[in-house]
């Protein structure tokens, strides 16, 4: 038994055994769908126009489906599936090309490239969310805070295609979108695919607005609090040490490494609005 | 015609012939006036647009009509009833040469003890019934209305509200705070000595006797005082069974001590010295006339007076002013000695000193004996040097006597039984050492053989007994001594007078084993009552589970008040109004009716349901006030009659104050802002204007007089319509919802 088990069958206890309640004029149960905004400092690269274009995503959305459930007076559950299509993040990356040339001695050629246009991944969660109604909110109206468990799958597809190369001399450097004449360029595939589980648990803080007697608006935000990343068989766990990452095509643990980085640029405070249909 | 006028004299004599035997308390009758059912939303735009006067601004026309407005629908306030009819004659005989002040002008009657009349700036003339009985005459009343009268046509609300404006703005130069306060009281004591002239004036239009303008300053100065001041008769709580020795009684008592000339610095009207002053001086100018005390038959007069003087019992009773109560009822009964009223009233009040003497909250009941002054001041004395277990008793006889004077009235058998509960429970006596003679009985027949007793040799037996318990022997020698102590005249079983009160009763021999077994019930109940209190998990999760299928809504209030604290009156009623409609509202999910009596609903033909809401206000207020203490409420017999009405036993009282506020600077948001990173959010944390609501609301069971369900709350939230019909709905859920375990066996 480790300790995700632990906290999530806490959580649920809680919530469980304190069983009696009202909800918003009768109704318990919501359906709701939101979209969450990550504001990040990361920069995803892409190649637009034959220019390379490194812009830094000041929002990486998600959504989300739940169904809510107030379990007593104060207290709401919810579980959710979250799902996000992202560009991953190599702002902190180089791309190592390897290639054998046979010339009178067999020589193995080491070509450092950057990564131009970042490859595209999927992410896919289920989420238990346990919200605490408080400053006299009762649940599903007003003022919360709360606990978040996600377990995502993040799948970066063999073959999925990326570019990667030199740039030019002449880069223009701006705040929020850096430019580039491209030096060089060649087009790659990911070549196995790669995929990442994530455990986190999460602080919650928000609010519900009763728009009318059927629908509820919710503004809210999350934190991180504790993450863990598990990449099938290879079991490495990074955490938030890693600041440089250095792989190869051809490993399907770096690929991990980097689907695992990008989810740790999205992985931060988090904005979200939904709308939840009360049954 | 004819036929007519004496048809019409019939009624009038209907009206004025009501029986005081069957006295319950007044009420309004016939079609509600306008000034009762006009919001006062609408009063303040229609008077506020009319206005030509350029110095009343709306604050003025908002706070006047909005206070009027609360008063009038607090319950206290009544009209078309015996008394507020005769007001009304005795203003039209006034009124006879001011035919437009008479069209003008409404006076109606407000419940309380306290004398006083008062008139507004809208022509509504208030007189107290603790003013009207105190008066001696009808032409004391006429020279009050006239006073009164002459406030409003002399403006001085609208004077007076513009005097403090002129203060506040400094017309006046820079006045401290207590010059400020002397400059209106001034003022106010002027505009005094003004009405007192003009009333005179009006006065002497009439042919009422112009010396009575003059015992009217009299009854003002000792109005302070009970309605009368007669000799209290110590053995006015003996009976058959019981005595009380004379020596509970002080010999003397504390002399009436108001004098006329006392200082009246600070306060809004001229020491009584003063105004005789003024209005001997003015009333010399004019030319001396004969006059009448009574122009109406003395007789509508005398039963006006009494009706107040009962109706000031029933206001004390729900004030709980209970030693006031008995002295009055005391004065009464020397004219109606068997009044039914009154002997429920005295039962009433002895209950209620018994419950607060026994919760060791007697101060709150009565006057300091330091302050009572005349005849009154002995039946105060007494009642504050009566022992817990004397008072018990007390009580326990009077309940008992009157249950057998009524036999098959329910609610003197209720008060036997709630008394027998406390008496068992509370009282702190010993069952056994209640005797089976009475206090006379056990005096002749002690008297005979004390003196052939052994003292010395008794004890020494009693001592050497090996039979007797530790405590048999502690009861017996202490037995002993009395007998001693009477012997030598020493008289200190005057203190054990209450023992000998309940003989009959313990003679019977069921009554002390009935005392046991609700001593011994009470027990049990207790032991279950804190096992399911260790059973139930907290409540903030759970919520309350009454089961109750019906309740009545009693008056939702809602106030609003903005960031400086100050009332928003027009969006108060106009939330209050909505949230009468949530309550009203159909919810599918809940299986509850409700009904709503509102003050703010009412039509003209609704004047039952403003009586209804008088008996249920002042009914909730009385029990706010007892708090912790389980009691029968002082009005249980009447809203016993409501909870037929309505068919249901459960009343809902609640209320929604929305605010604001911003959070207070603390030592955090100093550091907050030193450390410049954190500065924008302590900043805005002390910026910004938090909106709350708190939520109270109370249902009470009318069959027991206890608070079965109560919700408080601080919600930090803005009180927005939907959010506020999520929790309306929640105290409806509540009431509705039925417990766990009765849902599990159905």
């Amino acid at each position: 038994m480790n300790f995700r088990v632990v906290i999530l069958s806490t959580l649920m206890c809680f919530t469980v055994f304190s069983w009696s309640q009202s909800g918003y004029l009768g109704k318990r149960i919501g359906l709701e769908l939101g979209l969450g905004g990550s504001p990040s400092r990361q920069f995803s690269n892409s190649v637009k126009d034959d220019l390379f274009v490194s812009r830094m995503r000041l929002l990486n959305m998600s959504y989300r489906a739940s169904l809510n459930f107030v379990v007593s007076r104060k207290l709401e559950m919810a579980l959710s599936y979250d799902y996000m299509r992202v560009r991953g993040f190599s702002d902190e990356v180089d791309y190592v090309d390897r290639d054998t040339i046979f010339s009178p001695y067999l020589q193995v050629v080491e070509y450092r490239m950057r990564i131009l246009d970042d490859p595209r991944f999927t992410y896919n969660g289920l989420t238990y969310t346990f919200r605490y109604f408080r400053l006299g909110s009762l649940a599903p109206i007003g003022k919360y805070i709360g606990f978040r468990c996600s377990f995502g799958f993040s799948t970066l597809e063999q073959g999925t295609e990326f570019m990667a190369g030199k740039l030019g001399s002449n880069e223009k450097l701006g705040f929020l979108v850096n430019k580039a004449q491209i030096g060089d360029i060649d087009s790659f595939s990911v070549g196995k695919t790669a995929k990442v589980r994530t455990f986190s648990l999460r602080a919650v803080i928000g609010r519900n607005y009763p728009l009318t007697d059927n629908l509820i608006l919710k503004v809210g935000m999350d934190f991180p609090l504790i993450t863990r990343f598990h990449s099938g068989t290879s079991n490495d766990s990074f955490g938030f040490q890693v600041k440089k990452v250095n792989f190869s095509e051809s490993e399907t643990s770096s690929w991990q490494k980097y689907v695992m980085h990008s989810i740790r640029g999205y992985n931060r405070v988090t904005l979200e609005a939904g709308i939840i249909l009360l049954l | 015609m004819n036929k007519l006028l004496v048809l019409l004299a019939l009624v009038a004599t209907t009206v004025f012939s009501q029986d005081l035997d069957k006295f319950v308390s007044l009420k309004s009758q016939g079609s509600i006036p306008l000034d009762f059912t006009t919001l006062s939303t609408q009063k303040f735009e229609e008077d506020h647009a009319i206005n030509t006067d350029k110095e009343l601004d709306k604050n003025f026309f908002l706070s006047t009509r909005f206070y009027l407005d609360e008063l009038l629908l607090s319950g206290m306030v009544i009209f078309n009833d015996p008394v507020s009819d005769y007001i009304h004659k005795v203003a039209d005989h006034l009124l006879e040469h001011y035919p437009e002040l008479k069209s003008e002008l409404r006076f109606y009657v407000l419940k309380t003890d306290i004398p006083n009349a008062f008139s507004t700036d809208q022509g509504v003339v208030l007189v107290t019934t603790g003013l009207m009985a105190q008066l001696e005459n009808e032409a004391q009343l006429a020279y009050i209305l006239a006073h009164e009268i002459t406030h409003y046509i002399k403006k001085h609300v609208r004077n007076g509200y513009i005097e403090q404006k002129n203060v506040n703005h400094g017309k006046y130069g820079g006045l401290t705070r207590h010059g400020a306060i002397s400059h209106l009281s001034q003022y106010s004591k002027d505009l005094e000595l003004e009405a007192d002239k003009g009333g005179i004036d009006m006065f002497f239009k009439t042919d009422y006797d112009p010396n009575e303008i003059f015992t009217v300053f009299d009854v003002l100065l000792y109005s302070y005082l009970p309605f009368d001041d007669v000799q209290f008769d110590t053995g006015y709580f003996n009976s058959d069974q019981l005595r009380v020795p004379g020596s509970f009684f002080p010999d003397t008592i504390r002399e009436v001590s108001q004098v006329s000339n006392y200082n009246d610095d600070n306060q809004t009207h001229p020491n009584i010295e003063k105004r005789v002053d003024v209005a001997s001086e003015y009333v010399a100018s004019l030319e001396l006339k004969e006059g009448k005390k009574f122009i109406l038959p003395e007789k509508d007069f005398q039963y006006v007076r009494d009706l107040c003087r009962f109706e000031n019992i029933n206001s004390n009773l729900t004030g709980r002013a209970y030693t006031k109560v008995l002295y009055d009822v005391y004065l009464l009964k020397l004219r109606h000695p068997d009044n039914r009223f009154l002997d429920l009233a005295q039962l009433k009040a002895l209950y209620g000193l018994m419950k607060y003497k026994n919760a060791s909250r007697y101060s709150e009941v009565t006057l300091k004996t330091s302050k009572v002054e005349g005849e009154s001041y002995k039946m105060h004395v007494f009642f504050k040097e009566l022992t817990k277990a004397q008072l018990n008793v007390l009580v326990m006889r009077y309940a008992i006597d009157m249950n057998a004077k009524y036999p098959n009235d329910p609610i003197f058998k209720l008060y036997v039984d709630d008394v027998k509960k406390e008496f068992a429970l509370k009282s702190g006596i010993h069952f056994e050492d209640l005797k089976s003679v009475t206090y006379d009985e056990y005096l002749a027949t002690a008297t005979g053989y004390v003196d052939t007793i052994n003292y010395e040799d008794s004890i020494s037996k009693i001592e050497s007994s090996e039979t007797l318990s530790k405590y048999e022997k502690i009861r017996l020698k202490k037995e002993l001594k009395s007998l001693q102590q009477m012997g030598t005249g020493g008289g200190a079983s005057d203190q054990d007078f209450h023992l000998f009160g309940l003989a009959d009763m313990v003679k019977e021999g069921s009554f002390i084993k009935e005392l046991k077994a609700i001593k011994s019930d009470e027990e049990d109940r207790k032991k279950k009552e804190y096992e399911e209190l260790l059973n139930s998990r907290g409540r903030d999760g759970k919520g309350t589970h009454l089961g109750i299928d019906n309740v009545v809504v009693v008056n939702p209030m809602y106030e609003n008040y903005k960031l400086n604290a100050k009332q928003n009156h027009l969006k108060s009623e106009d939330k209050k109004l909505q949230i009468s409609e949530v309550y009203t509202q159909k919810y599918d999910k809940l299986n509850i009716e409700t009904q709503l009596v509102d003050s703010k609903n009412l039509g003209s033909g609704d004047v039952d349901e403003f009586n209804d809401l008088a008996l249920l206000t002042s009914w909730i207020s009385e029990i706010a006030d007892h708090d912790d203490i389980d009691m029968i409420s002082s009005c249980h017999d009447q809203v016993q009659v409501l909870t037929q009405k309505y068919g249901t036993s459960h009343f809902l009282f609640s209320g929604i104050f929305g605010y604001k506020e911003r959070t207070e600077a603390t030592a955090a948001h100093l550091y907050g802002i030193l450390l410049v990173y954190t500065a924008p959010i302590a900043l805005i944390d002390l910026l910004i204007v938090h909106n709350y609501f708190d939520l109270v609301a109370i249902s009470i069971n009318a069959d027991t007089d206890e608070v079965e369900f109560t919700e408080v709350q601080t919600v930090n939230l803005k009180g927005i319509d939907r959010i506020l019909k999520g929790y309306v709905y929640d105290v409806l859920y509540q009431l509705s919802s039925k417990p766990k375990s009765d849902s599990k066996n159905r």
